[in-house]
């Protein structure tokens, strides 16, 4: 007996039905509006509400390539969605021909679309990834003798998880709703799931715990265990995680999932995020990507126009190398963005490392360096867009250009970048520490670089606008119309000569990808 | 091809399978048929550009390839990322999967710390 496995993945806001490690098919969140499963007799039918969508549509978007339904199902669209019609349907489905794989009515209405599986007989768990234990939510299959053995089955079980998942924990809430009251027998009672999607944003100790939660779910199919053993051990793991243990070096899970380029965090990498501890690169690295998954994974064309360095890009492009004058870092970190764009890029992250202390750059349109309409292009396409929130940094504070040294010496940070909506700031901010010594052997490169920097206490209050003082003028600083390099310190430390790292580096890899020279320095800015 | 090639500092490093510091001779991490076609030399450089050299099956996990990088260096299990291309390489990673290409550099990092919750 195989399973097949419903999976709620609210982080790449889709429901995903796996039947192996290899087959799963994806169907975004956007086209279910209400999932709901029933057991019926010996068949398994699950509900699922889609927004309007041709037939056609929806069935190719199972098998892209031959454009067929996959054996053993029935794709059945009606256009009423009505709980007392529901039931209808599936009484209606349950009798009709197997023969049919796919039988559909098309109207421009809502439809649902239930499915029926045929054959040999299976289970379905539903699985939640924001299940902590990654316990089952909910699970249906035929209803045969030997399932009284087992010790998750439907009726028990799933009406003691659906509490837990009711809890407001996650954010992932898990509603069930008993339909039918009416229908008595367990054998045929009805159990009916309606997912309401709302993309968690967790710490990261969430995160880790969620994501490991659901790669433990996902492979609990290919290593079969007692699920109470897995349990057990993850409890211990965590407990033991939390004494700052750091021997297990095993593979708490892989991030992304599938593919080559993921972070592998570590049992080790969890005793990171307790009290006094540091954090390491696993850790940030795996939480940039997941807050920009989070964020933006439910449409790729968004997150596409964020790109987030390794933690080890910075140290890797700074690195003074003493045996060799001439070489500027770049050669070293040339081929790691050989597959991307990065001047079509909207917003380029860079976590860097230095003094032990976490900070992180933002590189803003640096398209409009070269000169291109390349961001340009992109930002437009995104304001156009459902989100109508998208620049996320929006300068609201005036900022200053320094006339004098003394100025630069009060060292007030002008510039303030609003991304409350977003917070990952202040999630990374809260982790980062403050035994850091200020990096000051650079402090003569300071001029060279266009800094901005707040008004110092005797200057008078600028307009409340993102402005600066040129030469006793004020000017508007266009963020969207000009490349800006924006750094974000928790500990407000200057770093001019990360500035300028980052500039010469844009500089080179314009040279060396689009055979552009640039030729004005991206404006700097502090955030605070 | 790589980038270390392009360093001056590699310049100074004979074209070989040996490596720099540890003198040992290669020896391949797994004796397995020496095709040319199956096989890849690949070279692991530390930050301080100390490069060791290994043969490796192009369908071999690279998990052995870092086992014997850190046997090799006496360097603590979980003390050390390996980076191809700015990607994390993972223990299930083969040559294969990562494209890896003939004399191609794996930098050996040293893990990061900083910060810390109050």
């Amino acid at each position: 007996m195989y399973k097949k496995y419903l999976i709620i993945d609210p982080i790449r806001q889709q429901l995903i039905i796996r039947e192996s490690v290899n087959a799963s098919v994806p169907i975004p969140f956007k086209d279910v509006k209400t999932v709901m499963a029933r057991r019926h007799s010996d068949n398994c039918i699950l509900v699922l509400k889609t927004r309007p969508i041709r037939g056609s549509v929806m069935l190719q978007s199972y098998d892209p390539n031959t454009n067929e339904f996959p054996k053993g199902w029935i794709c059945a669209m009606w256009r009423n969605s009505h709980k007392a019609n529901f039931v209808n349907v599936v009484d209606r489905l349950a009798k009709c021909d197997p023969k049919f794989e796919a039988i559909q009515t098309l109207s421009d209405q809502d439809y649902i679309s239930v499915f029926r599986m045929l054959g040999p007989p299976t289970d379905i768990e539903i699985l939640s990834i924001d299940d902590i234990e990654g316990q089952v939510i909910g699970s249906i299959g035929p209803a045969v003798s030997d399932q009284a053995a087992k010790p998750t089955q439907p009726a028990t079980a799933t009406a003691a998880s659906a509490t837990t998942a009711e809890s407001p924990t996650g954010a992932q809430q898990l509603v069930r709703t008993n339909v039918a009251e009416n229908d008595t027998t367990n054998r045929d009672s009805a159990e009916y799931w309606i997912l309401s999607p709302s993309p968690p944003l967790g710490t990261v100790a969430e995160g880790l715990e969620r994501l490991s939660s659901l790669s433990n779910s996902l492979s609990l199919k290919t290593v079969p265990e007692n699920e109470k053993d897995v349990k057990e051990r993850r409890s211990s793991r965590i407990s033991k995680a939390k004494t700052s243990e750091f021997n297990d070096h095993t593979s708490m899970f892989t991030y992304p999932f599938q593919g080559t380029n993921s972070v592998t965090v570590t049992w080790a990498d969890r005793c990171r995020l307790n009290d006094f501890e540091f954090l390491n690169d696993t850790i940030i690295e795996f939480y940039l990507r997941y807050i920009r998954e989070c964020i933006f994974g439910g449409d790729p064309q968004i997150a596409e126009q964020v790109f987030v360095f390794s933690p080890f890009f910075f140290n890797q492009l700074a690195r003074r190398n003493t045996a060799a004058a001439s070489d500027n870092g770049y050669q070293r970190i040339r081929k790691w963005t050989n597959k991307v764009d990065l001047f079509s890029k909207r917003y380029l992250i860079v976590p860097i490392n230095e003094s032990y202390h976490w900070y992180m750059a933002v590189i803003y349109n640096p398209g409009l360096a070269v000169g291109g309409n390349r961001s340009r292009e992109t930002s437009q396409q995104q304001d156009q867009g459902q989100r109508s929130d998208a620049p996320d940094t929006n300068l609201t504070a005036p900022a200053v250009v320094p006339e004098s040294n003394e100025v630069i010496e009060s060292g007030m940070v002008a510039l303030s970048v609003k991304r409350d909506s977003r917070g990952e700031n202040n999630r990374l901010k809260r982790r980062r520490s403050r035994i850091v010594k200020s990096d000051n052997e650079n402090e003569e490169e300071e001029e060279d670089i266009s800094l901005v920097y707040a008004s110092a206490p005797k200057q008078p209050v600028p307009p409340r606008r993102s402005s600066r003082v040129d030469g006793g003028r004020l000017q508007f600083v266009d963020a969207e119309k000009s490349a800006s390099i924006f750094i974000f310190d928790s500990l407000g430390t200057h770093h001019p000569r990360t500035f300028n790292i980052l500039n010469n580096y844009l500089a080179a890899e314009a040279k060396a990808r689009l055979n552009i020279q640039v030729k004005e320095k991206l404006r700097g800015y502090y955030a605070k | 091809m790589s980038e270390q090639e392009d360093n001056p500092a590699g310049t100074l490093i004979p074209p070989t399978n040996t490596s720099v510091q540890d003198q040992k001779p290669q020896e391949p991490v797994k004796d397995e048929k020496l095709t040319p076609s199956s096989h890849i030399n690949l070279r692991v450089v530390s930050p301080d550009n100390q490069e060791i050299c290994f043969k490796i099956k192009r369908s071999t996990r690279l998990e052995k390839l870092m086992n014997a990088y850190l046997e090799r260096t006496n360097r603590a299990k979980g003390s050390i990322r390996f980076i191809f291309d700015g990607q994390r390489i993972n223990p299930n990673d083969t040559p294969e999967d990562l494209e890896m290409e003939e004399n191609d550099a794996i930098d050996a990092m040293v893990e990061q710390l900083g910060g810390s919750s109050l």
